[in-house]
């Protein structure tokens, strides 16, 4: 890579502040605040019609926020035109110009910044590089595969090294296999080259794979933000819990309240810890989630927290789900990893125990 | 499974298809046909022979107007285009507003207001124009069939604007563009193939022109079609129709090529 890129440090942080956006009566973003870090991969999850791409367009340029400040490195850029901020965008479906060629769209964004041919060169030749596309600079775009069109738009957008990459559902249109080697090159460009990444999707599992940080969105506003970690096994409230993977709820009452932890008291009378979002404090009735790979069956039912009867059995290949009817009439699933062949032993209609493992239950905000 | 309705499976469908197409073309094959004709006469054939395309060649006044013709046209087409060009950008890349359907429609006015009344209307309005000024030379006619142009090069303009993808805009500006260079460097050069086929269409509109031009000339700036007009009430020998088949070429020449521009280049991918 280039050496000044290299060790300098890169900048790209954004804050954004009170963002509201209206199209006519209808609010795309109300009251967004977010700090993205510098030479993080940063992505915003979320419902189609969230304003996730709202968002990310206003980082862009390509619309103004109604109200609020966005900030990037600590100078405001909200009223700036789009090719006025050192910020590219990766586009949902490509955006290339299909009358130039490969190198041509690549050195598009520095022959506009008028740099001398010779750099444009290098710049192109490296990116091409980069994308893995050496033999294919002089090919018209339209000439490429859906895949390779991915990565020129990939390339032409950190040719001119922009601070911040935005990349706009750029996976959406690719297939599963292509899809996922994508996921991890995207992830080895935005280790390589230190630009701080900003990405959108509705795919959770792809935010899950690639982020250093989540931010959940739905209905115009923030959720969430946290490591993939913290968004999947400390979700902050239900829509968190719901739009990411497959979750059980229990609604349980709060016994004691620690300083990081709660006891909590199951339909059955067991109780077990559970930790709660930062600065709430937890009381009466709450729901708690608990993942379906964080419990067991077991034969005995004497002692574990929970138990039911087994009324349905899903197989599916890496997976196993057990839906046990719980004594209240709800469902719990159990997730088993199949890591025998064969079948999973257990049959519907018997009586199993639920084991939960230590700290996994993670209490709701309302 | 069973086959959906498609006219070309109806009785008839071919015989009355080929009746059309004969009732239509069969008066130009026999115009061509009697340019070659050796005798005088328009409608009896006497032998092959060249010799009007060689007598309109040498004629004086038909050079003279030729020469007329295509100067109007191209000068004319060119200014149309423009101005449809300017045009089509500012009625397609502008946020709806009101009003932009009544500007869209004056634009296209021209094609629906019966020719001569265009015609009388700047027939009255040049003759004062021309008592002020004293000046009576070709400007008019060039200006007058610039103005009726412009909606005949509008509309291929306007069609290929609006089928242009509009995120390559936003991704130049993406890419450090500003306004200028935008246009420039990704809009012109994907609407090109939409200009030229506008200038096409508005040079053989132009060209092809009876009407307007008859009013609006002064004396002596006949052009090829008019200068006919006038022949025709006279003596008609195959002269004429050698003449029109030259211009049949012509025309058939710009419309291919207008045809092979205006195609649709998203076709053209994979």
């Amino acid at each position: 890579m280039d050496q000044s890129s290299a060790t300098a440090s890169h900048g790209g942080a954004i804050g954004m502040h009170g963002i509201k956006k209206w199209f006519g009566n209808f609010q795309a973003v109300n009251d967004v605040s977010l700090e993205i870090r510098s030479n993080e991969f940063f992505t915003l999850l979320g419902p189609s019609g969230c304003g996730k791409t709202t968002l990310l367009r206003m980082i862009a340029g390509f619309e103004m926020p109604s109200e609020g400040s966005i900030r990037l490195d600590g100078a405001e850029i909200a009223h700036l035109l789009p090719n006025q901020r050192p910020v590219n965008t990766v586009f949902q479906n490509y955006a290339l110009f299909p009358h130039l060629t490969v190198s041509d769209n690549i050195g598009f964004g520095l022959k506009m910044l008028g740099k001398p041919k010779a750099e444009i060169d290098a710049v192109v030749a490296e990116m091409l590089k980069l994308v893995h596309l050496e033999a294919r600079g002089n090919n018209l775009v339209t000439q490429l595969s859906g895949g390779q069109q991915q990565r020129v738009a990939l390339a032409r957008a950190l040719a001119p090294r922009p601070k911040v990459l935005l990349l706009d559902e750029p996976l959406s249109a690719l297939d599963l296999k292509l899809r996922k080697s994508m996921q991890i090159e995207l992830k080895r460009l935005q280790a390589e080259t230190g630009i701080t990444f900003v990405f959108v999707t509705h795919d959770q599992e792809e935010a899950l794979t690639m982020s250093d940080r989540i931010a959940v969105m739905s209905q115009g506003q923030v959720r969430q933000v946290g490591a993939p970690w913290e968004i999947y096994d400390r979700p902050a409230e239900r829509f968190v819990a719901d739009f990411i993977g497959e979750t059980n709820f229990l609604d349980v009452d709060v016994v004691d309240v620690g300083a990081d932890r709660a006891r909590v008291r199951l339909p059955s009378g067991a109780e077990i810890p559970a930790t709660f979002p930062a600065g709430t404090q937890p009381s009466g009735k709450v729901t708690i989630v608990i993942r379906p790979e964080h419990a067991r069956a077991t034969a005995s039912t004497a002692v574990t927290p929970l138990s039911g009867t087994i009324h349905d059995i899903v197989y599916l290949g890496t997976d196993t789900h057990l839906h046990v009817r719980l004594a209240d009439g709800s469902s719990f699933m159990i997730r088993l990893q199949n890591a025998r062949s064969g079948p999973c032993g257990y049959s519907v209609g018997e009586e199993v125990g639920i084991e939960i493992s230590d700290d996994v239950a993670q209490i709701l905000r309302d | 499974m069973a086959k959906r309705f498609s006219i070309r499976r109806q009785p008839g469908f071919a015989t009355i298809a080929m009746f059309s197409f004969f009732v239509l073309y069969l008066p130009i094959a026999t115009l061509v046909v009697y340019a070659f004709n050796s005798g005088t006469s328009i409608a009896t054939w006497e032998g092959f022979s060249l010799r009007w395309f060689q007598s309109a060649w040498q004629n004086q006044q038909v050079i003279e107007a030729s020469i007329r013709s295509l100067q109007i046209a191209s000068i004319a087409a060119v200014i149309a285009t423009v101005c449809a060009t300017l045009a089509a950008l500012a009625t397609t890349r502008t946020a709806p507003y009101r009003g932009l359907t009544f500007k869209y429609s004056m634009v296209n006015m021209p094609l629906l207001v019966p020719e001569i009344v265009t015609a009388v209307a700047l027939l009255i309005l040049f003759s004062r124009i021309k008592v002020w000024t004293g000046y009576s030379g070709l400007g008019y006619l060039i200006l007058a069939h610039s103005a009726f142009c412009v909606p005949f090069a509008y509309l291929p303009i306007r069609a290929r604007l609006e089928s242009m993808d509009l995120s390559l805009e936003r991704a130049a500006a993406d890419l450090y563009a500003n306004a200028f260079q935008t246009f420039r460097y990704v809009t012109l050069p994907l609407l090109w193939p939409g200009i030229l086929a506008g200038l096409m269409l508005a040079f053989v509109i132009s060209l092809d022109d009876v009407v307007i031009t008859e009013f609006v000339k002064s004396g002596g700036q006949d052009t090829l079609p008019t200068y006919m007009l006038g022949q025709l009430r006279r003596v008609v020998t195959p002269e004429m129709n050698a003449i029109s088949t030259v211009f049949l070429m012509l025309s058939l020449a710009i419309v291919t090529v207008f045809f092979f521009l205006s195609r649709n280049p998203q076709k053209d991918d994979k």
